[in-house]
């Protein structure tokens, strides 16, 4: 979002206002710059493979869900509003599942955009929920509270299935995002640790690994510290990590820890990366998609996925 | 080649120096809720001097954006999608100073470390994009619920002293509302918490 990237879109104001001016209200109201913003990005979050050819991205500012082509991922297929602001976000049997910040729930919507139901009961159960992920084959939604700082576990239907909620509680410091491993049945959770730098010792920045009946595996923290970790994914033995701070995708070798590869960079220009927030990776092509939240845009690192 | 590597070291030997008096003047007054090491120090933050507006942007945005770990959320100050105005984008430090809150120029001192040194007079000011250097106000008044209000926001000059120094009003030249001149409307919500329509995650925009 710099100041040349308005340049163009000043121009088609200016050329836009020329030819409307007359048809426009005298004065919009500040909901309607809202609305204005629901076929552009604005701070896109948390990334999810949706239905087929389409990626679903939560933007946190625009408060939309939005709806973006595989191939051009500039090419917004459609969006729909959500009352608060959108952080996590997962697809399973048609449904799509969102973490609303602001009324503190995961809000189940189907591809229309319609609300069906909340997980977990009343809104407010959820405090922080940073990010989702889900295993369809074995119905269950893992969800990240940065709040209350554990991973809560609910079935695709909405109850919370409570023998094995709670995973994380006590290891956990500032969970932000999470993936799984459906393979290995296990839970990847990235922490912020304490706010401090990321070599703090009260309580470094990590990506911890559990199985799925809560039981820690293991603890990775990169070859070097990372800084700010954020939204992840796992691909045949290796974890994706977004470094917020960094500007990077961090590529993590899942047994040895170590930091075998980069995506990206840090920068203001095209294709490089401030603020990434979360990693999509997909399975057969190998592309890597990335919501890159200041330049507002989702880059796509072709076949990014394959490590040498 | 050589005087060039004496006067690097002189060069670094000055730093180091001028380093050393400026942490502890830096060290005792930072608000409560950050520590130093939250902004210095972070791996991939750049050096000490933390210079370069973007980067400064991520890493403050690694708190207060989303994802963050900090519950108060905030984002830059530019144009709105359907905008009447010359494209801006103020950044964090354009309006906040990093380190602490600084006295204004009215005798009190500013909250929620709006504005920065600018110059040697010590006082909380801004450089905004039309007008220059400016002072800035922006105090609690203890009224509405304990967020600041009335002079805080947009002062309407209601010292009477001939300025517009309100966090809303210093910067404006062309808006409809709240210019930093008597120019204009100055009536819109005065007195009121703009934030609470114009939210700082929106960029002030509604
Ligand atoms: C919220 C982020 C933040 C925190 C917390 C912070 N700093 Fe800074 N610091 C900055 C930035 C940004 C700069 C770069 C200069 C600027 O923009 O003013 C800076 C610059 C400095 C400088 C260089 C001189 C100067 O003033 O420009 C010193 C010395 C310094 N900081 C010391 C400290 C100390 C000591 C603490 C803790 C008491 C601290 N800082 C806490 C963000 C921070
Ligand atoms: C490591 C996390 C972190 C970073 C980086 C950070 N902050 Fe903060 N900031 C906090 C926390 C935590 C609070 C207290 C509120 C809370 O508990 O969420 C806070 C509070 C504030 C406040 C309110 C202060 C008050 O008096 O109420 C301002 C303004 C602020 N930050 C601005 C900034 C700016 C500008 C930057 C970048 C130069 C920055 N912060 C970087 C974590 C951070
Ligand atoms: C145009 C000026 C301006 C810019 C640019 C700006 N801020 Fe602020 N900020 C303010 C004002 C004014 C307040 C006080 C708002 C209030 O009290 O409601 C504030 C308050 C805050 C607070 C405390 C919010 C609260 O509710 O207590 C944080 C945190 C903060 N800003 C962070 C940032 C960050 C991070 C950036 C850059 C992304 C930024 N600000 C850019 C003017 C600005
Ligand atoms: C650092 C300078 C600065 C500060 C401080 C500032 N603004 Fe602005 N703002 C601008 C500029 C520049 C414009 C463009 C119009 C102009 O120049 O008057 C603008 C325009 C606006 C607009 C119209 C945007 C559009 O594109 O339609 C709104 C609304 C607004 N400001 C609200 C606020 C509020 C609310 C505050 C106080 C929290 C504030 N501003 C503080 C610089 C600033
Ligand atoms: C009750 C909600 C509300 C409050 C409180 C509020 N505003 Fe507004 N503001 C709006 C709306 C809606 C608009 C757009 C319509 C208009 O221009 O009047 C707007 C427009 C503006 C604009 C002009 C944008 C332009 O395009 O020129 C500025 C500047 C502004 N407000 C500043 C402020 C300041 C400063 C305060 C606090 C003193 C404030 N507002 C309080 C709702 C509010």
């Amino acid at each position: 979002m710099t100041i040349r990237s308005y340049v163009p879109l000043t121009l088609f104001v200016i050329l836009a206002l020329g030819a409307g001016l007359m048809l426009l209200p005298a004065e919009s109201t500040a909901a309607e710059h809202a609305k204005q913003r629901m076929d552009q990005l604005l701070s896109p979050a948390r990334l999810s493979p949706g239905p087929s050819g389409i990626l679903l991205v939560t933007d946190y500012c625009a408060q939309a869900v939005f709806m973006v082509s595989r191939t051009t991922v500039a090419k917004v297929i459609r969006s729909f509003s959500i009352n608060g602001r959108p952080l996590g976000i997962a697809w399973a049997r048609g449904r799509i599942y969102v973490g609303n910040e602001t009324t503190g729930a995961v809000e189940v919507y189907n591809p229309a955009g319609k609300r069906m139901y909340t997980l977990g009961g009343a809104p407010g159960s959820v405090k922080q929920p940073s990010d989702i992920a889900v295993d369809a084959s074995r119905g269950l939604i893992f969800v990240v509270d940065g709040q209350e700082k554990r991973i809560r576990v609910f079935g695709l239907k909405g109850p919370e299935l409570t023998a094995i909620s709670g995973i994380g509680a006590g290891s956990l410091v500032n969970p932000i995002g999470i993936a799984l491993d459906q393979t290995r049945e296990e839970i990847l959770v990235s922490d912020y640790g304490h706010p401090a730098d990321s070599s703090d010792e009260r309580a470094p920045s990590l990506v911890h690994i559990f199985d799925y009946d809560g039981n820690k595996i293991a603890e990775i923290s990169g070859s070097r510290r990372f800084s700010r970790p954020q939204g992840l994914a796992v691909e045949e033995g290796h974890i994706y990590l977004a470094d917020g701070m960094l500007g990077q995708v961090l590529v993590l070798d899942r047994s040895s820890g170590a930091t075998v590869a980069t995506l990206g960079e840090f920068g203001t220009g095209p294709g490089q990366l401030q603020l990434p927030l979360d990693v999509v990776i997909d399975p057969s092509s190998k592309d890597v998609y990335v919501t890159n939240n200041r330049a507002a845009r989702i880059e796509l690192f072709e076949g990014g996925g394959q490590v040498p | 080649m050589k005087r060039n590597t004496v006067y690097l070291i002189l060069v670094m030997m000055a730093v180091g120096l001028g380093t050393l008096f400026l942490m502890p003047r830096e060290a005792s007054p930072l608000i409560a809720s950050h520590e130093c090491s939250y902004c210095h120090g972070v791996h991939g933050a750049p050096g000490p001097a933390l210079l370069k507006e973007a980067q400064v942007e991520t890493l403050c945005l690694t708190c207060h954006g989303p994802g963050g770990t900090s519950t108060l959320k905030a984002d830059v100050h530019t144009n709105a999608a359907r905008s009447d105005y010359p494209p801006f984008r103020i950044s964090c430090r354009g309006c906040h100073d990093p380190h602490d809150n600084l006295p204004n120029w009215l005798g009190g001192t500013n909250i929620k470390l709006v504005g920065s040194e600018q110059d040697t007079t010590g006082y909380a000011r801004i450089t905004t994009p039309n007008s220059g250097i400016r002072d800035v106000v922006y105090e609690s008044r203890g009224t509405d619920a304990g967020e600041p209000s009335l002079h805080s926001f947009a002062d309407n000059d209601e010292d009477g002293n001939t300025v517009y120094d309100g966090v809303c009003e210093t910067c404006h030249t062309l808006t409809r509302h709240h210019h930093n001149n008597p120019t204009g409307d100055h009536s819109h919500h005065v007195g009121e918490t703009c934030t609470r329509c114009h939210d700082h995650l929106d960029g002030f925009l509604r």
